[in-house]
């Protein structure tokens, strides 16, 4: 494996390790964008990324670290790490759920993150029902002042949306694509229902079809234990993961052509547009259709 | 066809015409089964009513491999949302729009299907209208994965009288061979095709030289 030359891929942040992991007894051997590294630790406690191989052989990365994560860039990203508000919100829970492998790009995984209609089908009983798959009407655009893909009014019914729930409710959705490999959805929290849970998703792409994703709960829940958190959110994601696992291709394909949309995909047009837009190539799937 | 590119496997050149790619008994009423033909991905799969329908293993929604889904009735609906596809390929359904009646133009992409000599067959490109088998009252004896060319296991065919095989290729070093029996040669055929994968995986002898 060889680091891409995807500018677009290139000049952005990405998460490469978890904060708590990250100790120098303990260095971390992975990769990014086909470029090995070793994520470790600095005599002065900070988090130092390295290129291992290849042309950049022992370079250093730039690095920070924001939401229990390890930060590294390769490229001059146009911007800082985007803001999450809700993170230094006092009697919000940060809750990092561990790691998970998947042999799919990591746009895949964004877009199922982004995907109301499949919870029924994948997550049975627990953020859908079979009985109830309706899709009602939402709004889908991309924010040109943020360079954000935002999909708002986004409405479902959940037999058990979260650890905290009793019972089922409606759950009221909003989400937010902040980079092409980052995600966040803001949704009803059981617990104090005027406000919103922030559940996150960081993907490392490890190549174009291989990624690693991090989901980071940012909750209000006075009950749950971390585990019991992280628990839930395991769960969801393996059910996920069969699904990613699966799709033809593994990577994305952009052409509208290549794949049918649905009124309930409108946030995934509007993702796949915006990608479009930012020609970006790394995890896109190169149409050679009719 | 194009949607075979998006396979996980590298796409094989392979002959145009019929393939054998399953027995008929290992295709049960109301079950799907992924099987691989030169690297292309095909759900086969038959409705409780009983045909029998060959397809890319792919919904045209999201790319979701369709054997991973459902049979309900004569319909194969998929894992991922829920799309529900009847026997010509035609979806009929998609959940999340209960109200809505899909559009002809979304279909499973289909490929020719046809059941003989106890075998589930599909068409590649042009070809006669069912494919060429010796007559006989044939029965499905045994498929075995065997890893070696498609090509030398039909080197070491035919099997002995009472017996037919078909071999599907798989991938460039792997086939699967088909073994068919007349009444009464069952068994026989069955120990057949595994001493040939034998002797195709580790060039050990037939028992009978």
């Amino acid at each position: 494996m060889t680091l891409t030359t995807d500018r677009a891929a290139l000049d952005d942040w990405y998460v490469v390790g978890i904060s708590a992991d990250v100790t120098p007894q303990a260095p971390r051997r992975t990769r990014l964008l086909g470029q090995d590294i070793d994520v470790t630790r600095g005599p002065d406690g900070r988090a130092v990324v390295r290129m291992v191989g290849g042309a950049g052989d022992g370079l250093l990365c730039r690095s920070e670290e924001r939401y229990g994560f390890v930060w590294t860039t390769f490229g001059t990203p146009g911007r800082g790490i985007f803001p999450l508000d809700e993170a230094a919100e006092p009697d919000r829970r940060l809750v990092t759920c561990g790691m998970v492998e998947v042999a799919a790009s990591g746009l895949r995984l964004v877009e199922n993150f982004l995907d109301m209609a499949h919870f029924p089908f994948v997550h049975t009983d627990i953020l859908g029902a079979l009985d109830k798959p309706e899709v009602e009407q939402y709004q889908a655009e991309i924010r040109a002042d943020v360079d954000e893909v935002w999909a708002t009014n986004c409405r479902f019914w959940q037999p058990l949306a979260a650890a905290t729930s009793t019972g089922g409710q409606t759950s009221h959705y909003v989400y937010r694509v902040v980079t092409p490999f980052n995600v966040l959805l803001y949704k009803t929290c059981p617990e104090a229902p005027e406000r919103f849970d922030a559940i996150a998703l960081f993907i490392q792409p490890v190549e174009a079809d291989r990624s690693i994703a991090y989901p980071l709960m940012v909750v209000i829940d006075s009950v749950n234990a971390d585990a019991d958190i992280v628990m839930f959110q395991q769960k969801i994601f393996l059910q996920d993961r069969m699904i990613l696992e699966n799709q033809r291709p593994r990577t994305l394909p952009l052409d509208p052509r290549a794949e049918i949309p649905t009124r309930a995909d409108l946030s995934s047009v509007a993702y796949r547009r915006w990608l479009k837009t930012k020609s970006l190539g790394y995890g896109t799937y190169e149409y050679a259709g009719a | 066809m194009t949607t075979d590119a998006y396979s996980a496997h590298p796409v094989l050149p392979i002959a145009e015409g019929w393939h054998a790619v399953a027995l008929t008994r290992d295709v049960p009423a109301g079950q799907a089964l992924p099987v691989v033909l030169g690297g292309r991905e095909i759900v086969v799969w038959r409705g409780e009513g009983g045909a029998v329908r060959a397809w890319v293993d792919r919904c045209p929604h999201r790319g979701m491999r369709l054997s991973f889904g459902f049979v309900r009735g004569d319909t194969l609906s998929c894992l991922y949302h829920g799309w529900r596809y009847q026997q010509d390929g035609g979806c009929e359904r998609i959940p999340a729009h209960p109200d809505l009646v899909p559009p002809k133009s979304i279909t499973a992409d289909v490929h020719p299907v046809a059941e003989a000599a106890g075998l589930v067959w599909l068409r590649i490109g042009a070809g006669a209208d069912g494919p060429a088998i010796p007559p006989g009252d044939w029965q499905g004896a045994a498929s075995v994965t065997v890893d070696v060319p498609a090509d030398a296991v039909r080197a070491l065919l035919p099997p002995p009288a009472g017996g037919h095989a078909e071999v599907q290729p798989v991938g460039a070093d792997r086939c699967r061979m088909h073994v068919v029996a007349a009444a009464g040669r069952l068994k026989e055929m069955a120990a057949f095709a595994e001493q040939l994968r034998l002797r195709a995986e580790r060039q050990i002898p037939l028992a009978a030289e």
